[in-house]
């Protein structure tokens, strides 16, 4: 039997998995939680591919979002694993390595809805309405949790000693 | 000093960088999507859990992975079975329904599909059809078995013919775990059973004694070439019925292939009701650590088992509380008090005292209205007390209309035998006094 998907579905992985990724990851925690969400999310798209083929990145962000949001409710009721049982340190340049995980620790620290807010904005540098999409609430939310999050965040970071300082004079409004 | 958003987006960037696509990524992703499209189908049918298996063995294995196996299966290999196995025009027509499906649900098939059974029902002609799966990959349940196949139900309907579910089947060697019976008519008031070769009863309504004990006619299924249609009352909010290979058990259900498009009208589940789990105060000295197990001790399962549709399907009425109670009783038993319900019928609550492990003797029940100010109400023998429950509700109880009121706890409590009165205050409400 023909697959309806045909090459259109690979391309579309091969060619958006390691941005979904990126994003699993920040909203994770954990580069083996964020594969196997990563691929629970894209056997969805798989699923569903008929109707989302138009915009399949969209619905795999807003997919990826709600089964983090799972994930890290489930895991919140057990005990926590300690930061560095989370992603182990491969051979990497040592700066990388500790901002990985300092950056991975602060996001930790911020409820998830703000994370994925903060992460949708600012790494995949989507548009308050494209987040608004992917969380499924108001453009106000989007701002709010971002700028909840990203309080959060910048102060977890700047503590850290790891990232440059500057004087905040920028603002992001899309 | 603060980070600016080139900053965060840097940092975010940076901590991200080291991730690559993982390797296998399309394939893998393809290998679970066609299970979960499989999956799919399934479990919008209704099912549970969906295993089956042919019934003959291997004639040929090859490789590992996602390779073709074949298996000879009589749903693959014998002659179609019902009074209208030789209606070529209908055979048609079911193949035809069959194609179309399966091209809808996007299953891998391969060969022609099989009417297995074709016949004529009070409701119209229906048949049961199977076809071989395009390939044969190892399921994850039941563990370590292969897809063969999928079969399912074709049933006449309004607007023709529709195929209801694609059911999987596996290499092992048995159809238990797949739906054997179907309900048919806009009534959903005929049971058709296929024979699968085992002697099979049925139970067309269920009912309850007095104290709530489950009340089930059995009756034997005689099958005529391939299937057997029983007239059945209609159901169409709650099934009644069960059905399951003789002598029915829990462990012999035979699943009904669109029961759960009854108890989940339009794939919605229902919430679970609130469970409701008392330890009154004195109940380690009975049960000592044992208090409140997972597991109940073996002589209370027993003694609970006649209360229990074991071999019904059921949905429970979300408002209905699930109530259980651990006590010790003031001669020194344990005191175990649970709650039943089913569907939208009244619910029952059940009293058992024992010691140990083995025996648990019932010894009172009651039917429970949750509307009521104090909905359980349970006199145990012997001045032993008696056992009130309303969740959450706080308790009071005095002896004699003069007494003083004196403080039970809240949601469940073991007054003593002289208690007279209860006072029930729910979490937000008014007090109501409840004569005993």
């Amino acid at each position: 039997m023909r697959d309806v998907r045909g090459t259109e579905f690979d391309d579309f992985v091969r060619t958006r998995s390691v941005s979904l990724l990126r994003v699993a990851y920040l909203l994770t925690g954990d580069r083996h939680a964020a594969e196997d969400l990563l691929q629970e999310v894209l056997e969805q798209v798989y699923v569903r591919w008929r109707r989302v083929r138009t915009t399949p990145e969209a619905y795999a962000r807003r997919a990826l979002v709600n089964r983090a949001a799972n994930r890290w409710r489930r895991r919140a009721r057990r005990p926590e694993s300690a930061l560095g049982d989370l992603d182990p340190a491969t051979p990497d340049a040592t700066d990388d390595v500790a901002l990985r995980e300092a950056v991975v620790g602060a996001l930790r620290a911020v409820p998830p809805r703000q994370r994925a807010a903060v992460v949708l904005r600012y790494l995949e540098d989507l548009s308050v309405a494209e987040t608004a999409a992917a969380l499924d609430c108001s453009e106000g939310a989007v701002k709010s949790h971002t700028a909840r999050g990203l309080a959060k965040l910048r102060e977890a970071l700047a503590g850290s000693g790891l990232v440059v300082t500057i004087p905040n004079g920028s603002g992001s409004s899309r | 000093m603060t980070l600016n958003d080139t900053d965060v987006r840097a940092v975010l960037h940076r901590a991200t960088d080291h991730l690559s696509s993982p390797d296998g990524l399309v394939e893998g992703v393809r290998r679970g999507g066609r299970r979960r499209v499989a999956r799919r189908r399934l479990l919008a049918g209704g099912l549970a859990v969906v295993t089956a298996a042919s019934v003959a063995g291997v004639l040929q294995f090859s490789g590992t992975g996602d390779e073709r196996i074949d298996v000879a299966s009589p749903l693959f290999d014998e002659p179609t079975r019902g009074d209208l196995a030789r209606d070529p025009a209908f055979l048609r027509e079911v193949t035809d329904a069959w194609r179309g499906a399966t091209e809808n649900a996007e299953l891998w098939l391969r060969g022609e599909p099989h009417v297995v059974w074709a016949g004529n029902t009070p409701k119209g002609k229906a048949a049961y059809v199977a076809q071989r799966s395009l390939d044969n990959p190892v399921v994850v349940q039941p563990e370590g078995e292969r897809l063969i196949g999928y079969a399912g139900f074709v049933v006449p309907t309004a607007n023709g013919l529709r195929v209801l579910t694609f059911e999987q089947f596996h290499d092992s060697g048995n159809l238990d775990g797949n739906s054997q019976a179907v309900l048919l008519g806009p009534d959903r008031d005929t049971l058709l059973v296929l024979d699968f070769g085992h002697p099979v009863e049925y139970s067309p309504s269920m009912s309850y004694a007095p104290d709530g004990r489950i009340v089930r006619q059995r009756l034997p299924v005689t099958f005529r070439d391939g299937a057997a249609s029983l007239p059945v009352p209609p159901q169409l909010t709650k099934v009644t019925i069960a059905v399951g290979r003789a002598p029915m058990s829990v462990d012999s259900r035979i699943h009904v292939v669109n029961e759960n498009e009854i108890l989940f009208p339009d794939g919605k589940e229902r919430p679970e009701p609130r469970r409701f789990d008392y330890v009154l105060p004195g109940a380690d000295r009975a049960w000592g650590a044992a208090v409140a197990p997972t597991a109940w001790p073996p002589g209370a399962v027993a003694a609970l088992a006649p209360f229990l549709d074991s071999i019904g399907t059921h949905v429970v009425d979300p408002e209905a509380p699930d109530l259980t109670v651990f006590g010790a009783t003031p001669d020194g038993r344990r005191l175990l008090v649970s709650t039943i319900q089913y569907d939208d019928d009244p619910g029952h609550a059940v009293a058992m005292l024992g010691r140990g492990e083995s025996e648990y003797p019932v010894v009172a029940t009651q039917p429970v209205d949750w509307a009521e100010p104090l909905p359980v109400r349970l006199r145990l023998p012997d001045e032993q007390g008696t056992l009130v429950a309303a969740p959450e509700a706080k308790l009071e109880y005095r002896t004699g209309a003069s007494g003083t009121w004196l403080d039970a706890g809240r949601g469940a409590a073991l007054l003593p035998a002289g208690a007279t009165d209860v006072r029930v205050t729910p979490a937000s409400g008014v007090a109501r006094t409840v004569r005993l």
